[in-house]
């Protein structure tokens, strides 16, 4: 799949018809609403245009073949768009690193999705246990990387640990309230082959060492 | 701030008042840009050629608890001089500074809290610039004496402490930000700031001076009274369409502009909030040492384009910034680092 570069609306207007796969550069909010008119994306990558707003984003719901979706350091946009993100009815991964204003309630929409599977939440700090609690029921829900530096706690893995049975990659970045019972809860996730822990310091050698023997089949990368 | 937050100092006056729209220390015209950035203004402890060690023959002065100079006879503002027996600096305050277009007094560059010290202090010579977003591509840029401490800023509002006299105001490289000019805290050199711009407010129906909203602008109040008794009225139109805005034009609060500023103060405001506003990334050594979210944002960015050499996101990659060694997140785009966070681990 060719990837086409856009950084205007007049680049947009270009776009052969077809087109599946866009990057955009320093796209702004007129841009991304053209970009709406090409119902054959199915991937669209909007990382670092920090400009767009919920404005257009949320008009990204037209495009019903979209998959993928890179919205890495939109900084500007809200829950609102994410509640209409949740509604396109194929997309299966979703990158939101660096979208600061995301909080639980986006992520109590995205819990309705029917398809997503990948989810990348970097840097989203505003999300709770109890955004982690309404993801964990996204039975799609296959990859998740949670936010350091988030108030996410051990209600909120266990939450993960009782629900997100087809949880296969997990990473834990830097979240300072998270302990040892929390990561023993994840020896429920049987499928997962990946977890990654980094930067809680709560965590001991020893929890990582049972959930190992737990989880034979996944790699867990610790460290504090 | 003066209820008329949007105050911009009216090009019909500049027109009136030429001195002070070319070179208000010294009311002659000058062509040269850098006197509207105020690098060229004399502070105090230059013109009385002191240095930091006779602060030894200084004593304390009674008024604000300032030392005083025990030869002059003049308060010692760390900025400049303060001649208690007259009641005025010694050195006059850069361009602008302390002035509003409504307040004749506050035109006296030499004036000392506008005359009315016993509401009005200047804790120390250096200034606090408080930013009012009044709409989409419009900022208001006000400064007063003294600390940030105590000034209260309202939604839509920042405050950023310079550490140094404020000398002028324009706009930042990115033309999307505002770098403040100042003449330094011993007096002995000249610098710039960038205080990034002032958040869009929450609540744009109470945010003061938002839109020109008067009954926001009542609601909420002023920044703070410090920042009411003794304001600088430079006022920063990111305008509708035209080129870079040059010092001379944000000193006459004029229209030389950058068309979606409004968003990109936002998004810039934004990222520094998130990443200097939680205690938990351990940053505020560093912004102190950078006198600011703004500025150590632009060290971390500029060594993170240095030192990271991922394509992509890139997670928890080491940068040493000031000293310091942080971590940093992000993603390369163009070849561009772009930075989502910055922490200091555990």
């Amino acid at each position: 799949m060719s990837v086409q570069q856009v950084t205007n609306v007049e680049d947009v207007r270009r776009l052969p018809k077809g087109t599946s796969s866009v990057k955009g550069i320093d796209l702004e909010d007129p841009a991304v609403l053209a970009l709406c008119d090409v119902r054959s994306l199915r991937e669209l990558d909007l990382s670092g245009c920090d400009l767009v707003t919920d404005r257009s984003v949320v008009k990204l719901l037209d495009l019903t073949a979209l998959e993928v979706l890179d919205l890495t350091l939109c900084v500007l946009i809200t829950d609102e768009s994410v509640e209409a993100l949740a509604r396109l009815p194929k997309i299966r991964k979703l990158l939101l690193h660096g979208c600061y204003d995301i909080t639980d309630v986006g992520l109590a929409a995205l819990a309705r999705s029917s398809s997503l599977e990948e989810l990348i939440l970097w840097s989203c700090e505003k999300i709770t246990d109890q955004g982690v609690a309404s993801l964990a029921k996204l039975a799609t829900l296959r990859h998740l990387e949670l936010p350091g530096f988030a108030p996410i706690t051990d209600a909120g893995l266990l939450a993960l640990s009782s629900n997100a049975s087809n949880l296969e990659v997990l990473e834990l970045d830097h979240l300072s309230a998270i302990s040892d019972e929390g990561i023993l809860s994840l020896a429920k996730l049987k499928s997962l082959v990946r977890l990654v822990v980094q930067g809680s310091r709560q965590i001991s050698e020893a929890a990582i060492s049972s959930l190992r023997v737990a989880l034979p089949s996944c790699d867990v990368v610790f460290s504090k | 701030m003066y209820p008329a937050l949007s105050a911009r100092i009216p090009d019909g006056l500049l027109a009136a008042m030429p001195q002070l729209r070319e070179k208000p220390h010294q009311g002659l015209p000058s062509s040269n840009p850098a006197l509207y950035l105020g690098f060229n203004v004399c502070k105090s402890t230059t013109v009385l050629g002191l240095r930091a060690a006779e602060h030894l023959e200084r004593v304390r002065s009674r008024y604000t608890g300032k030392e005083r100079d025990t030869e002059s006879g003049n308060d010692y503002f760390e900025a400049r001089y303060y001649g208690s027996s007259m009641g005025r600096f010694m050195s006059p305050d850069g361009p602008f500074d302390g002035s509003d277009p409504d307040d004749p007094q506050s035109w006296n560059l030499y004036s000392y809290v506008q005359n009315n010290p016993l509401t009005n202090t200047d804790p120390d010579g250096h200034d606090c610039v408080v930013q009012t977003r009044t709409g989409n591509n419009t900022e208001t840029v006000t400064s007063s004496a003294g600390t940030c401490a105590g000034v209260k800023v309202g939604d839509g509002q920042s405050a950023t402490y310079v550490n140094g006299t404020v000398t002028g105001v324009k706009a930042g490289v990115d033309g999307h930000s505002i770098d403040i000019g100042f003449n330094s805290y011993d007096g002995q050199s000249s610098g710039t700031q960038n205080a990034g711009a002032a958040p869009i407010p929450d609540s744009t129906n109470l945010a003061p001076g938002w839109g020109n909203n008067q009954q926001g602008y009542n609601t909420l109040g002023a920044a703070s009274k410090v920042v009411t008794a003794a304001t600088v009225a430079v006022g920063v139109t990111f305008g509708s369409v035209g080129g870079a805005i040059v010092a001379t034009d944000v000193l006459a609060g004029g229209g030389a502009s950058l068309a979606g500023v409004g968003r990109s103060g936002a998004s810039v405001a934004n990222r520094l909030w998130h990443i200097f506003g939680n205690p938990e990334h351990g940053l505020g050594p560093l912004v102190q040492k950078f006198g600011g979210p703004a500025a150590a944002y632009e060290a971390i960015q500029k060594a993170a384009q240095e030192q990271v050499s991922v394509v992509g996101a890139f997670k928890a990659v080491w940068v040493q910034v000031g000293g310091m060694n942080i971590q940093v997140n992000g993603t390369v785009i163009n070849g561009v680092v772009k930075i989502s966070t910055a922490y200091v681990p555990h």
